[in-house]
């Protein structure tokens, strides 16, 4: 990956972290290499996350919209990805008028996915 | 405080009924597959390189490890079929720095970091017949979740650059405040003159303005 930096974020928590592990593992599988030399690891995943913290979230807004994730991470999305099926209009469950907590957040977005 | 539920159709004198919910991956590699492949042969978008799939987990985990949340919302549109169609995608930042709080620099704000509609004809090609427009739905969208999160409407946004003038007019149109180019800022990005924001006034203001059409019809429950 091309990223360069200090990692510096926060998130010291438990949860956070086990969370995070979470995330990152069923992030595995989703991307693919556009350079046969990049390693797409879940290892290499997480230190792909852990360089991307120390950009400031409006240049990285700018750098993808200038060049892709393929140019940034040299990562595009996996060809064997189906299409998924979102299903029935009538289903759909209306998002929160409420914060989630983080926890509340990480299980909706892996229980649904 | 609700969504948006309704919003003018652009054909017809109706209105078409949204869902918002929170996007999970399927939206996200939905979007990737079957939409963002058309987007990406529009030269005049700013979002013809996303991918969604890398926001809704990479991203979304970065802003974790900063002890922030990183907030997926999709704006959902009725295909004739009956199917749910994704129609516009949103990623905020929660909490992120209010822009309008110099010099202090509170973080009670909610930061629009990603924020696409897809063409009409596009969703007209996924069977939604008569779209509507979306670019203003996914501001209110903002809003209401800065509401919902305590952070009183507040929210930040950068106006891409790729997006050129055509996006920095859209956002004054909906009534943001523009961060005048110079002035300073809490991260360590110059201030290019495309920064937006909003305070309680001014998002109170708009969410008003978007509670009902120009026929006085009510677009919120």
């Amino acid at each position: 990956m091309e990223f360069q930096g200090d990692y510096s974020g926060g998130g010291s928590s438990a949860t956070t972290r086990a969370n995070q592990k979470r995330e990152t593992a069923y992030t595995y599988g989703l991307f693919e290499s556009a350079d046969p030399k990049i390693d797409t690891s879940l290892q290499a995943l997480a230190e792909l996350v852990r360089t991307i913290v120390t950009v400031d979230e409006s240049e990285l807004l700018a750098q993808i919209s200038e060049r892709g994730i393929q140019g940034l991470a040299r990562l595009r999305l996996s060809d064997d990805l189906p299409v998924p099926d979102l299903g029935d209009w009538v289903a759909l469950e209306p998002a929160p008028t409420r914060r989630l907590t983080d926890e509340e957040y990480a299980d909706y977005a892996t229980a649904k996915r | 405080m609700d969504y948006l539920e309704f919003q003018p159709s652009k054909k017809t004198n109706g209105l078409s009924r949204l869902k918002v919910v929170l996007m999970t991956l399927d939206h996200a590699v939905f979007w990737d597959r079957v939409i963002q492949p058309r987007i990406l042969r529009m030269s005049d978008r700013a979002d013809r390189f996303w991918s969604w799939t890398f926001f809704r987990t990479i991203l979304v985990l970065s802003q974790q490890a900063r002890g922030r949340q990183g907030i997926g919302l999709v704006t959902m549109l009725q295909a004739d079929n009956g199917k749910a169609i994704p129609a516009a995608m949103s990623m905020l930042i929660d909490p992120y720095f209010d822009f309008g709080s110099a010099p202090a620099w509170s973080r009670d704000s909610a930061f629009v970091w990603f924020l696409a509609s897809a063409p009409a004809e596009i969703l007209v090609s996924l069977g939604v017949s008569d779209p509507p427009s979306l670019g203003g739905v996914c501001v209110d969208n903002a809003l209401v979740y800065s509401v919902n999160a305590g952070l009183l409407g507040k929210i930040g946004l950068h106006c891409a650059a790729a997006g050129g003038q055509r996006l920095f007019d859209f956002y004054e149109d909906k009534h943001l405040i523009p961060l005048p180019k110079g002035d300073k800022l809490p991260i360590r990005r110059e201030n290019d003159g495309r920064f937006f924001y909003t305070d309680t006034v001014s998002a109170n203001r708009i969410l008003s303005d978007n509670s009902q059409d120009r026929l006085g019809r009510k677009l919120r429950p």
